[in-house]
């Protein structure tokens, strides 16, 4: 349905345009939940925002292509961009209550959302925009319909700005870190909101986060971003539970989800590099345990992987090390490449299967 | 248990905050956020509060570190009573109650350097008084929380924010603490710098027994971390217990549902 081929994208940096996301190329089908997992950095919300054409005046697209359904919309004239923003691709942000006018009703919103894109008859409009409500999870749709933002609480604007964003029944809803600002509670009702939209009305979903146990959740499809580069995609089993690439698998041991209490985290020493200072060979090879002189000269191309585990699934597991983690019948790593002079090598390294 | 006090006692303590009023003739109202703490935290003890937002976990901190008043006699520091204190014993609450903040980037002054940032509190508690020994303990500080002596000059804008939060603690524990209050200190951070902030406060538990007040809304970090843990739900503790027992058999309606809606 949306084909990304090769999308590089640039920052303005220190008055020169520096490389903030390397080529990337991936595919969205519809009922499809995707993953996007990166730390702050990564490019995560910068790919989101260049799907959506809203990149900041300090961004642009250095190359690639971004097509839906065929066309191409990197190269979309002005006029056509209200058939497309808003309507086929919808955007949630991460915090609902900005996102919301504080002096209109939300069912003016709604209505506005509804009609910018439709010339529906007014009556016609509120029965579509009060459905909307409905279909999102909110009980009583005719008081929200009335209510002004500060009227409602944190998770039933979440709701009403997911409603503006699904009036329309887009192609793709990207959610940019869109339950990070909300109570736990309330986080896990909106992510079964996302896994009812996408398996009920077959939309494809982009969902982006660094919260690892939410994207687990309701993600098909998992790609790991990192500083600027795609390090690994696949299904959700393969990427959480069977990682390749040194990255997820320090990623998985750092949080304390996978790791029982008492035990010693395994943090990653050194920090997310500047993008000032990208080092020219695989981006995370200044702090991977098995980096050699290659990672650090050369960039790993994406290549699939020859995993036994995968044949079967039709999701291909992708990763883009020289040195990928290598398991037996069993999971358990079994890596021939552990550099010696990595602190605690590889060896440790036994992902739990997770509970879902 | 031991004979001794307990580093900090809370005792039915009630918070409200004025709000403004409706109309000029009409009484002031007061939003409740408090209601009836009680909470002990014991010398080297990690005590973990989980809440969301809004259920005045910050508050409660707030009031433990001495950054909001709390009613006369709620809350005690090995035994006397906040407003009691005076004069040493003040100045010894006051050194062994230390706070870090969630923002590590906001909570440090821009215009400082490093050294400066954590010389200050040392200087301001009189523990050490020649600059030589003050800059040497800074360094044993720096060491302590992972960071090279070379960023004693750097500024906070040239450090990441893994390492503005270690610096947040080393200011912390520069007066030598009895406790430190962690308002959702790692909740700003990437997760892979995360880990390693965790680990560091696990480990100066374990080296210098700090005990800790660790407020979060992230029930893994807390699981994780605490010894014993507290739910806070609209102002009230609803459950405490020790961490696993509770996270094993919560009993209140709230804590079940939390821990059922963690993914």
């Amino acid at each position: 349905m949306l084909e990304i081929q090769d999308l590089s994208l640039e920052l303005y940096v220190d008055k020169t345009w520096k490389p903030a996301l390397r080529p990337l190329t991936f595919r969205l089908e519809p009922g499809e939940i995707t993953g996007i997992i990166g730390e702050s950095g990564s490019g995560k919300s910068l790919l989101a925002k260049a799907l959506m054409n809203i990149l900041p005046a300090r961004a642009r697209v250095a190359s690639g292509s971004i097509r839906l359904h065929g066309t191409e919309l990197l190269s979309l004239p002005r006029h056509r961009f209200r058939s497309v923003y808003g309507r086929q691709l919808a955007y949630i942000f991460q915090n609902p209550a900005g996102a919301l006018n504080p002096l209109m009703r939300i069912g003016d919103q709604l209505l506005d959302a509804l009609l910018a894109h439709e010339e529906v008859p007014r009556k016609e409009a509120v029965r579509r925009a009060l459905k909307a409500l409905e279909e999102v999870g909110i009980s009583d749709p005719e008081r929200v319909f009335r209510a002004y933002p500060h009227e409602i609480s944190g998770g039933m604007k979440q709701r009403a700005v997911i409603a503006c964003a699904v009036i329309h029944e887009p192609d793709l809803l990207i959610a940019d870190e869109a339950t990070t600002a909300l109570d736990a509670t309330i986080r896990k009702q909106i992510l079964d909101l996302f896994l009812v939209l996408s398996k009920k009305k077959r939309m494809s979903i982009l969902y982006i986060s660094h919260d690892i146990a939410a994207v687990q959740y309701v993600a098909d499809k998992i790609m790991v971003l990192y500083g600027g580069m795609l390090l690994e995609t696949g299904a959700r089993g393969d990427v959480l539970d069977r990682p390749l690439h040194p990255y997820t698998a320090d990623l998985l041991q750092a949080v304390p989800y996978h790791v029982k209490p008492g035990t010693k985290l395994a943090g990653i020493p050194g920090n997310v590099p500047p993008i000032t200072a990208k080092p020219p060979g695989c981006i995370y090879a200044p702090r991977c345990g098995y980096a050699t002189e290659r990672c650090k000269e050369d960039l790993p191309p994406m290549v699939v992987a020859e995993d036994p585990s995968t044949a079967a699934d039709k999701i291909p597991h992708t990763h883009a090390c020289f040195h990928p983690l290598l398991r037996d019948s069993l999971g358990k790593e079994t890596h021939l490449n552990t550099n010696p002079s990595s602190p605690e090598g590889r060896e440790r390294y036994v992902q739990q299967p997770a509970a879902h | 248990m031991s004979s001794n006090p307990p580093l900090i006692e809370v005792k039915g303590l009630s918070k409200s905050f004025a709000l403004p009023r409706p109309v000029l003739w009409k009484p002031a109202q007061a939003l409740q956020v408090l209601r009836d703490i009680h909470l002990t935290i014991q010398e080297g003890e990690i005590v973990g509060l989980v809440g969301e937002s809004g259920s005045g976990k910050s508050t409660l901190g707030e009031c433990i570190g001495g950054l909001q008043t709390a009613p006369p006699g709620t809350i005690k520091f090995r035994g006397t009573a906040l407003e009691q204190l005076q004069g040493a014993g003040l100045k010894e609450y006051q050194r062994s109650v230390q706070y870090v903040f969630q923002d590590p980037v906001e909570t440090l002054n821009p215009r400082y350097t490093v050294e400066q940032i954590i010389a200050e509190p040392i200087r301001a508690a009189g523990l050490v008084k020649q600059p030589k020994d003050i800059r040497e303990a800074v360094e044993q500080l720096l060491q302590d929380v992972g960071l090279d002596a070379a960023y004693m000059k750097s500024r906070p804008a040239q450090l990441s924010g893994g390492q503005c939060q270690r610096v947040a603690i080393a200011r912390a524990l520069s007066t030598k603490p009895a406790l430190l209050i962690c308002d959702e200190a790692v909740s700003a951070l990437d997760l892979s710098v995360q880990a390693t902030i965790l680990n560091l406060l696990g480990e100066l538990r374990r080296k210098y027994r700090i005990s800790q007040l660790f407020i979060s809304h992230d029930l893994h970090v807390v699981k994780y971390l605490a010894d014993r843990v507290a739910v806070i739900h609209q102002g009230t503790i609803v459950e405490s217990g020790h961490t696993e027992h509770v996270f094993k058999h919560p009993e209140h309606a709230y804590t079940q549902s939390l821990i059922s809606s963690a993914l």
